[in-house]
């Protein structure tokens, strides 16, 4: 192989990326809201504490569907055309540094005992809501710093076009 | 879009991240220190060494999305795959996380505060994106790690 060569990447259309997206993100999701509510119920089940086996088969299903989404939005971003690409980016990375970096601050006010630790959930179970939400944001300011209106958003997996 | 060149930006990147990373590692052993001589601080005591401590990490990840708007269109695109990827695996691994600790598999952890991992979860996944990516566009071990994982600004003759 030439040095400098590229990832091979599939290139499809806007629109069949957003389709392939759509595709996989809503049974994904559908099902991961519905395990939400399954998967505690299942435990509640249990008389007592329930086996540790099945806490955790509940605990990283839960989880996977989430894992599922950043992998959709890579492959997305991999598909999609180029304009697409560039302001998605453009909104994906710095809502990851937000993310990261209020994690870091979160997590040295916590060291310090200046915020409580966490007892219920940890705030590791924030960090992805945390990171749609920061993205969301970025990418909405992004648009309005383009001059674009805010209504028919290119959002990724979007049916319009 | 304030592009400079390569060489430039790694420079300018070089320029703040080491003294960031040392004035990190100093804070975080002397903020630590200062707060246990201190026995019982006052919580803005405690809030400034904690701000403090997070700034230069902070910085870290500013100076990366400075550096990739720098740098050559290339170098750009070679290491926002890899942080992108990086950042991926990361924040699957923390839904993942958060989950088991939610139904109680990993019990929370009382000494210390699991996102602080988050950063160095960030930069060794971010790292390992890189150099495996490289290999998949056919370059060598050696040459991926010499073409700079984890944007430390090494200056790569271009």
């Amino acid at each position: 192989m030439t040095p400098h060569a590229e990832l091979p990447v599939p290139e499809v259309t806007y629109k069949g990326a957003n389709r392939r997206y759509r595709r996989i993100f809503i049974p994904v999701m559908t099902f991961y809201v519905v395990f939400c509510f399954v998967g505690p119920l299942l435990m509640m089940l249990y008389e007592g504490a329930p086996p540790i086996w099945l806490m955790a088969t509940v605990g990283v299903i839960s989880g996977v569907p989430i894992a599922v989404v950043f992998w959709l939005i890579g492959r997305y971003l991999r598909e999609t055309d180029e304009f697409t690409r560039q302001i998605q980016l453009d909104a994906l990375l710095p809502a990851a540094g937000i993310t990261l970096s209020l994690a870091v601050i979160w997590g040295f006010l916590e060291l310090y005992l200046v915020v409580p630790r966490a007892k219920i959930f940890s705030p590791m179970i924030m960090v992805g809501p945390a990171f749609f939400f920061f993205y969301s944001m970025t990418f909405t300011a992004q648009r309005i710093l383009r001059g674009e209106s805010l209504k028919d958003v290119p959002h990724i997996g979007t049916r319009e076009r | 879009m304030a592009e400079t060149s390569f060489r430039e930006a790694a420079r300018r990147y070089r320029r703040l991240f080491w003294p960031a990373m040392i004035s990190y590692a100093v804070i975080c052993i002397s903020g630590a220190a200062l707060l246990k001589a201190l026995d019982q601080p006052a919580p803005w005591v405690s809030a400034i060494v904690a701000l403090a401590t997070a700034i230069p990490a902070v910085a870290s990840v500013w100076l990366l999305a400075r550096f990739v708007r720098e740098t050559d269109e290339y170098t750009r695109k070679i290491q926002t795959e890899a942080m992108l990827s990086g950042g991926a695996i990361m924040l699957s691994l923390a839904a993942v996380w958060g989950f088991l600790e939610l139904y109680g598999v990993i019990p929370p952890m009382k000494d210390f505060p699991v996102v602080l991992l988050m950063w160095f979860a960030f930069f060794f996944f971010y790292g390992a994106s890189f150099v495996v990516q490289q290999l998949h566009r056919g370059e060598t071990l050696r040459s991926a790690l010499k073409n700079d994982p984890l944007c430390l600004g090494r200056d790569v003759a271009k």
